[in-house]
């Protein structure tokens, strides 16, 4: 069970538009086992929801993949869409951000759950029927009061979530993949979907792929994370050594701008609030991305030699047997706080 | 003490429900529970709760745009929904809003010069062009914009740049309050935190008051002196903005602060219950007993039985439990 389920092996998503190509996500090499659990950080435009399409492959159409990406040992870039479906909603799945649109509003959620299983395991309607109970069961949202004849407009924002989890779960798969399942949900309801997603991650030992960029969700739901900057992946490692040192700028940057980093740095007394470590400037447009470290020009420790070349994504230490890597010339020292 | 720019008391809203029937009576659902908030000037007041709460009511209330059923929103000792047409019109330069969507507040087919001037073209009648330009010029500045992007159109900034463009609209009467809803909740944390600064430094240059509306206890903290928390419509907890959070004393306020992920904190722990999770949602009467009981941890016979009055924990800060 040591053989990774998904891997990318400088994986590229290139973009065309008119006659200029651009890569949208550059060189990603990730690994994913059965049952480990992996955070993608970033803000938007970094490329991490991209990154995930491409591994459903739902990329736009003016996209496509470069490089490695296979799936349980089997190469997923060029395959066909008929080949792709067999892989998609059977033995990976994704949890998407917005549980308003993403669900089919003249369609029963009973009807939804139940697709994927009579689609991919051609069960019989009533079966299939039987199973979507039982994950409706599972997933928090008890008969009678949740029948699978309902709409996804009689149900709140977090019990839709908890429907698109069902949907997700329903064949089993051995990836899950989850797109910002909870930003659009109340911090209470969020921590009841956590909670959810945690319980079947354990129980199941599905793999789980969680993009976010809300480091307190990662910091508690992760045991590895990648954090992107402008289609790269500029530190990764495990989720407690990528926090306690935060090697790159960017990355300590993003935490420090954060209000739980405002949170934690003391207070001054005297006059004035205590302003929050904002991020000069802002993310370079995917056109636009310099031929160096494209953090440099928002970069607080920037070197004349970060404008010369790309940096590498770097070894930094190794701690049972995972590697922490950054992808700057000068990564930070210092641990950070506590 | 200083000035008090911002009081409501006793704010009812209430909404019609539809009727079952044409012959059956209207009944009502009540969104706003005798509200009562207290802004002094130059003072930010945060508002925290979860979507259905009422906060954004309440905003819309303070704005003028909702007459409440009962109560009053008193703006720098005035009254503003007892007041005429006109006399509204002048006291609006004294209070304008930020809102959450920088991409659906602004016009896409104006300029920002048109976006921005248009609060002195409806509210300030007569300023001559010079003026009007020379207002421009001032807040663009103050919002850290170049005087350029006056001319440009919205599609050509980005989220962060379009809230300052939101915030330089609201700026332009030179007002005392500034009602913001949810105004960094669409950025991302990097340019949310250049926001929440120039927010911060705006008040202390020109004296605004914020009242904040935010579902982010961490944005309110960052931002605000006080904060109160509202639940189904009512206040339910209300003090020092640092005070609450680090030691809240009403359970929701409590759960609210322990549901919030942090980083550092390990592994998640589960909250493992076996009842199904429920949320208490608001009721068209304002029947007896505690609108959180159904819920909470620590409910007692009392609960059910009698409405909590709020209840003050210290001097200046109050929760709205038996149990405070």
């Amino acid at each position: 069970m040591t053989k990774p389920l998904l891997r990318m092996t400088g994986m590229s998503v290139e973009l065309t538009a008119g006659t200029s190509q651009v890569d949208i996500v550059c060189d990603i090499d990730l690994e994913l086992k059965r049952g480990e659990r992996l955070g993608i950080v970033g803000e938007s435009g970094s490329g991490k929801s991209m990154t995930a399409l491409a591994v459903m492959g739902l990329l736009p159409q003016r996209m496509r993949v470069r490089g490695e990406l296979s799936f349980d040992g089997r190469n997923l870039a060029g395959l066909s869409e008929a080949d792709y479906c067999d892989y998609r909603g059977r033995r990976m799945a994704m949890i998407f951000q917005e549980p308003m649109t993403a669900l089919n509003p003249v369609k029963s959620i009973g009807a939804q759950i139940a697709e994927g299983r009579r689609l991919h395991l051609g069960e019989t309607r009533a079966d299939a029927e039987k199973r979507a109970r039982a994950l409706l069961d599972r997933v928090g949202l008890p008969a009678p009061r949740f029948d699978l004849d309902l709409y996804p407009h009689q149900l709140s924002g977090g019990q839709r979530q908890r429907v698109m989890i069902a949907m997700a779960i329903a064949c089993e798969p051995d990836l899950l993949i989850a797109d910002e399942p909870t930003t659009a949900l109340d911090v209470t309801v969020q921590a009841q979907i956590l909670d959810l997603l945690d319980e079947l991650v354990e129980d199941t030992g599905t793999a789980l792929m969680l993009i976010t960029h809300d480091l307190g969700v990662v910091s508690e739901m992760t045991d590895r994370i990648a954090v992107m900057y402008a289609g790269r992946i500029i530190e990764t490692g495990r989720t407690d050594d990528v926090f306690a040192r935060m090697a790159h700028p960017y990355a300590r940057g993003l935490f420090a701008a954060s209000p739980h980093g405002a949170a934690l740095a003391p207070r001054q007394a005297g006059e004035g609030r205590p302003r929050l470590n904002a991020i000069p400037g802002i993310v370079p447009d995917p056109f636009g991305r310099p031929p160096h470290c494209s953090f440099a020009e928002r970069c607080a420790y920037v070197q004349p030699d970060c404008r010369r070349a790309i940096p590498a994504l770097d070894l930094i230490n190794t701690d049972e047997n995972v590697e922490h890597r950054a992808a700057c010339f000068h990564p930070r020292e210092r641990m950070v706080a506590p | 003490m200083s000035e008090v720019i911002l009081k409501t008391t006793d704010l009812v809203r209430e909404y019609d429900l539809p009727r079952p029937s044409i012959f059956s009576k209207q009944s009502r659902l009540r969104v706003l529970h005798s509200v009562s908030i207290e802004l002094q000037a130059g003072r930010s007041l945060g508002i925290v709760g979860e979507s259905g709460s009422g906060k954004s009511t309440l905003a819309r209330a303070v704005m003028g745009l909702e007459r409440p059923q009962s109560g009053e929103v008193n703006i720098a000792g005035k009254d503003i929904y007892a007041l005429d047409r006109a006399g509204l019109r002048e006291a609006r330069k004294g209070f304008q809003a930020i809102f959450q969507d920088p991409y659906g507040s602004l016009d896409p087919r104006h300029t920002v010069r048109t976006i921005i001037s248009e609060p002195i073209v409806s509210l300030e009648r007569g300023t001559s062009t010079a003026e009007r330009n020379k207002r421009i010029a001032e807040v663009l500045e103050a919002v850290g914009l170049p005087l350029a992007s006056a001319d440009k159109f919205p599609h050509e900034f980005s989220g962060g740049q379009r809230q300052r463009i939101a915030i330089a609209r609201a700026l332009i009467t030179r007002p005392a309050l500034i009602v913001a809803d949810e105004p960094v909740s669409a950025l991302d944390v990097s340019i949310q935190a250049q926001v929440l600064n120039l927010m911060m430094d705006l008040q202390e240059k020109l004296g605004l008051s914020y009242l904040f509306i935010s579902h982010d206890l961490g944005v309110v903290r960052a931002i605000t002196d006080r904060v109160a928390v509202m639940h189904l419509g009512r206040i339910v907890e209300e003090g020092p903005t640092a005070e609450v959070f680090d030691n809240p004393r009403h359970p929701y306020t409590q759960a609210l602060v322990a549901a919030v992920p942090k980083p550092f904190s390990g592994r998640r722990k589960r909250i493992r219950s076996d009842a199904p999770p429920q949320t208490p949602v608001h009721t068209a009467t304002t029947a007896a007993g505690c609108a959180y009981a159904a819920v909470c941890p620590m409910r007692q016979e009392i609960c059910r039985t009698r409405t909590p009055e709020a209840k003050p924990v210290s001097p200046a800060w109050s929760a709205r439990c038996h149990f405070a």
